[in-house]
């Protein structure tokens, strides 16, 4: 599964605790959100400094990791260290990686919602 | 500085990430928790300084200024040191979870968050910082209340120590300090000089081994010490302290001297008037009668002569025995006019005739225009007895009898001191004097230079009586050639 199940229960269980519409709010967001925050990874990986790079990666990979989706989180994971290493060719090899599993990520969610709004 | 009083905790939460922002927001919501959020970590200082918030949850990378300067700057914020601070972050490598609790975060959390749990995180971050805050206050008042204390001790005038259970000191007192340190102070963990000069007898050791107070005396060159131990026990019983009350009791045990001699004197008064009593009528009698003979015979004859000499000695008698009479009437409380000549002839009656035996020859040298003092004469008499008992003492070590030089001279005139008139009565006797070193303390109770003849109290109560009587007296001295005291009292008002 593309999210992370343990983080999706606990979003959940959290949504029923509070009576918000959590886990919609959290999918929608990321999905628009993200698919920015991947955009412009991309272009800090065309043309920006390591340091850029490697806090473009960070965020993504900060609010990936929050949703559940942990492929993400750990393919932006190693664009970071590759940034931070110094190796823009590696951060730009791992960029293909990242984008999949975002798109996955982002219809796994869409599945969820479809499924909670049934 | 946070505040107090405050129902429901207020939570500072700052993260760039607006998910993470809702999904904290309503999970501490959720545990009771109001929530202020900040997409940065400048924005979350600059919130932090109006909110003073109960706690703070940082993201640990954030634009603008990252979630480790953030924990430092409220680190260094005063009060800024008991805000829990719980620290978040995707990374959960090592130097990441070291550089948080370097800046000085409370805790440290890793992305995704177990948002159930967040709640409780804070609830035991707070839990442990009102504790800590607590035991501060407690601290401080503990700190407080202990110098209050100290401050009563150190107004105390006796010593007070407290012992640690080696017997070394854990706290002296002002007094302490000033009597055993010879001005210096004594400091914690020190031996007590006390217990040195205790030796083998010493009340605190003896307080530790038996639990038990302890009360001891000793006697040192100041004068005598009381000693009073207290054991501190535990909860076992173990005495885990003992705390000591050090009294200088000398003037105590002066006084104490003082009423047992003052009651023998009444004892021994009493016994005198009663035979003085007797003595008076057959000596007047024995007056009367060589007066008779003294009438009737004529002439210059052997037998006249005798009469005389029988008259004259019964003169003398009799002023013994008024002088006895004087010395063992009952005390008056009040104080009476009276003319130091007097006094100095009633003393001189009870001591001319062991003067007299021993050679001393003794010049009297008071104005008849004396004024007079206000006094209780018994008590002046005592004095002037032991100003003349002394002169005797030291006469004789000096002189064999009759020897030229062995003489005691008293003398009176009225002096003027500090816009007050005194009549001054000044004894003076060629006898071997005191040595410089003793003049100091010839004064004190118990001192004597008289070995085992003297109890060193006579002139400590002199002086004191004549204290008491608004007056001075003062002892001048060259060792070898003379003593000479001087009694100054108040002259009468007229």
């Amino acid at each position: 599964m593309c999210i992370d199940p343990a983080v999706l229960a606990e979003i959940i269980e959290l949504e029923r605790q509070t009576g918000e519409p959590l886990l919609a709010d959290v999918a929608r967001h990321y999905s628009s959100n993200g698919r920015n925050q991947l955009a412009a990874l991309r272009d800090t990986i065309a043309g920006g400094s390591c340091n850029d790079i490697a806090k473009t990666a960070h965020a993504l990979r900060s609010s990936s990791a929050t949703t559940g989706a942990a492929a993400v989180a750990a393919a932006c994971a190693a664009i970071e260290f590759a940034a931070l290493d110094g190796n823009i060719a590696e951060a730009q090899a791992r960029l293909p990686d990242v984008a999949t599993a975002f798109d996955a990520a982002c219809a796994a969610l869409d599945c969820i919602l479809k499924e909670i709004n049934r | 500085m946070n505040h107090e009083g405050r129902t429901t905790p207020l939570v500072l939460v700052a993260d760039d990430d607006p998910i993470l922002l809702k999904l904290a927001t309503s999970a501490l919501t959720a545990n009771g928790y109001h929530v202020v959020s900040a997409p940065d970590g400048r924005q979350a200082l600059e919130l932090y300084h109006h909110i003073y918030p109960d706690a703070v949850v940082v993201d640990l990378i954030m634009p603008e200024m990252d979630g480790l300067a953030v924990c430092r700057a409220i680190r260094a914020l005063p009060g800024g040191d008991v805000v829990p601070v719980l620290m978040m972050t995707a990374h959960d490598d090592r130097t990441s979870i070291e550089s948080a609790f370097a800046a000085g975060a409370t805790q440290f959390i890793c992305k995704p968050v177990p948002w159930p749990v967040l709640g409780h995180h804070l609830r035991y971050m707070l839990r442990t910082r009102d504790a800590f805050t607590a035991l501060k206050r407690s601290e401080t008042e503990n700190r407080l209340l202990s110098g209050q204390l100290e401050g009563l001790l150190d107004a105390v005038d006796d010593a007070v120590i407290i012992h640690n259970a080696d017997t070394t000191i854990a706290w002296a007192n002002r007094a302490a300090s000033a009597i055993f340190s010879a001005g210096g102070s004594l400091r914690p963990g020190e031996p007590c000089p006390l217990a040195t000069q205790q030796g083998d007898d010493c009340a605190v050791a003896t307080s530790f081994a038996t639990g038990t107070a302890v009360r001891r005396e000793y006697t040192c060159a100041d004068g005598t010490r009381e000693i009073r131990t207290y054991p501190v026990a535990d909860d076992t019983g173990t005495v885990t302290a003992v705390i000591e009350f050090v009294a200088d009791i000398t003037d105590k045990l002066a006084h104490q001297a003082e009423t047992i001699r003052a009651g023998q004197l009444a004892a021994l008064g009493e016994l005198a008037a009663g035979v003085a009593h007797e003595i008076n009528n057959p000596i007047n009698g024995i007056i009367n009668y060589a007066q008779l003979l003294v009438n009737r015979l004529d002439g210059n004859t052997r037998e006249k002569e005798i009469a005389a000499r029988i008259i004259s000695e019964g003169d003398r008698v009799a002023g013994i025995v008024r002088g006895l009479l004087s010395f063992a009437r009952e005390r008056q409380e009040g104080r009476l006019p009276s003319l130091l000549a007097d006094i100095v002839a009633d003393s001189l009656a009870l001591t001319e005739a062991q003067m007299r035996k021993d050679g001393i020859a003794i010049g009297i040298d008071l104005p008849p225009d004396l004024p007079r003092v206000v006094c209780d004469p018994q008590q002046i008499q005592q004095v002037v007895l032991n100003v003349l008992s002394n002169a005797r003492y030291a006469l004789n070590r000096r002189y064999v009898a009759g020897e030229a030089g062995k003489a005691l001279a008293v003398g009176g005139e009225t002096v003027e001191r500090g816009g007050k008139r005194y009549v001054r009565l000044v004894v003076h006797d060629q006898g071997t004097g005191i040595r410089a070193a003793d003049i100091d303390k010839v004064m004190n109770p118990f001192f004597t230079t008289k070995g085992g003849e003297g109890t060193g109290l006579g002139l400590s109560i002199s002086r004191n009586i004549v204290e008491n009587h608004g007056g001075r007296l003062r002892v001048q001295s060259v060792e070898g050639d003379h003593t000479r005291v001087t009694i100054d009292l108040p002259a009468e008002l007229s």
